[in-house]
């Protein structure tokens, strides 16, 4: 399971507003994006999360999948994990 | 301890702010009863007309007029409002007072300044130097005399690039054209040498701090600009904590040994992911009084360490707080401005509305 360090400086907040205190930028995450961030820092592993957030909020393994590439990827551009 | 009567430069709060007014403001929130008088060069810099401006203000000579008439004005000042300590804060006039200093101390006035050596150290022109004494990096700078040796800087450093003044200013150039305009413009304001310089595309942020002298600081406030004017001052910014950035700076304060106020600018290259050094002031910044309402007064640290040697423990500030700065419209009569243009002087502090 990848440390996921960066992740762990953040400051998040339960409405999914992200503060980056080393580059001093903020960011806001949807729901789901937030739901997604939560298991990684409770130790989900990166390859379950689609199955958790498919059974959550009931929408195809395929399209959670899809979405959480997404967000893992632009928070990847932005050297947020 | 008496409180110290302090005298304080760069009074203006306009669309270049300068750090005077800032300071004033956190000097109160120490020591609410501190009489303050402002060194002003204009009848029209705002801050002596704002409630919680200084409680008097003189014209002094602008700094190109020697050290011979400002020791005079200021004998004259200080014989009506006996100031002990006084805080320059702009870069024109730092140089001056740092020479200035034995004449200061013999009239009972005290500074908290560097050195000569360490002033000229961290000059724009020298920071390469600095930077390679310190592991840190800097964009690539040539120091220019004339057009001709500006276009051909420019050429070998590549355009887009940068032109600055010596102490205030840069303007960015994309051809030679623009090159030209820029360069006529800053060597009619600040004379030469013209630095031009590599331009670098990133975040900007802003290290402030005080030099204890002996190598170490007193405390450190890392901001990232989030809102630039169109000068590139930044109209708003908020706390971060970045340690490579602290490290950086704790590097080049004992380097210089720096002692006094500083602010480090750096921009972080997004490319190579290294924050770059573009220039050290020696002073405050206009933003200094933003970590005081937080709990970290470098100003008042400044008359801690003049009138007792040491410091309070201080807390470290939180990255997320913000500032925006805001602008308001402060008011003057004309027997106020009366006074000012014909005594250079204004003492109507609390006056009747």
């Amino acid at each position: 399971m990848k440390p996921y360090t960066k992740l762990f400086a953040l400051q998040i907040d339960e409405n999914g507003f992200v503060f980056d205190p080393a580059k001093g930028i903020s960011y806001t995450l949807n729901e789901t994006g937030l739901r997604v961030i939560t298991l990684l820092k409770n130790g989900c592993p990166e390859e379950n999360l689609h199955i958790k957030i498919a059974e959550e909020y009931a929408i195809s393994l395929p399209s959670a999948e899809f979405d959480i590439e997404n967000l893992l990827n632009t928070m990847k551009k932005y050297q947020l994990i | 301890m008496n409180t110290p009567m302090v005298a304080i430069t760069g009074m203006n709060r306009g669309e270049n702010p300068q750090p005077g007014y800032a300071v004033a403001c956190s000097l109160r929130r120490k020591y609410p009863d501190m009489k303050i008088v402002g060194l002003i060069y204009d009848a029209m810099e705002s801050g002596i007309f704002a409630t919680d401006g200084p409680d008097w203000a003189y014209t002094i000579p602008y700094p190109t007029a020697g050290s011979k008439a400002l020791l005079e004005r200021l004998d004259f000042i200080k014989q009506r409002h006996d100031f002990s300590i006084l805080i320059p804060t702009l870069d024109t006039e730092i140089e001056l007072m740092i020479r200035l200093q034995p004449e200061l101390e013999s009239r009972g006035i005290q500074c908290f300044l560097p050195t000569l050596e360490s002033f000229q150290n961290r000059a724009k022109s020298q920071l390469s130097k600095l930077c390679e004494a310190c592991a840190c990096q800097t964009p690539l700078t040539k120091l220019t005399r004339d057009l001709n040796e500006a276009k051909d800087a420019a050429d070998a450093i590549e355009y887009p690039v940068m032109i600055k003044g010596q102490f205030y200013d840069a303007r960015k150039v994309q051809n030679e054209t623009e090159l030209t305009s820029a360069f006529q413009e800053t060597i009619h304001d600040w004379g030469t040498p013209v630095l031009v310089q590599e331009s670098i595309s990133g975040a900007e942020l802003n290290v402030l701090g005080v030099g204890n002298g002996l190598g170490g600081v007193t405390g450190l406030c890392s901001v990232r600009k989030t809102i630039l004017s169109s000068k590139g001052k930044g109209i708003s910014a908020i706390i971060v904590q970045e340690p490579r950035l602290e490290s950086i700076a704790n590097r080049i304060i004992a380097e210089l040994r720096w002692r006094g106020p500083f602010e480090l600018e750096f921009i972080h290259d997004e490319i190579s992911d290294a924050y770059m050094l573009i220039e050290m002031n020696p002073r405050f910044p206009a933003w200094v009084d933003f970590p005081s309402a937080l709990g970290l007064n470098f100003p008042a640290q400044i008359i801690s360490l003049l009138t007792q040697g040491n410091l309070e423990p201080f807390c470290p500030l939180s990255p997320g707080w913000f500032y925006l700065r805001h602008q308001v419209e402060t008011i003057g009569s004309l027997s106020e401005l009366s006074q000012l243009m014909t005594e250079g002087i204004w003492e109507q502090k609390n006056k009747p509305l």
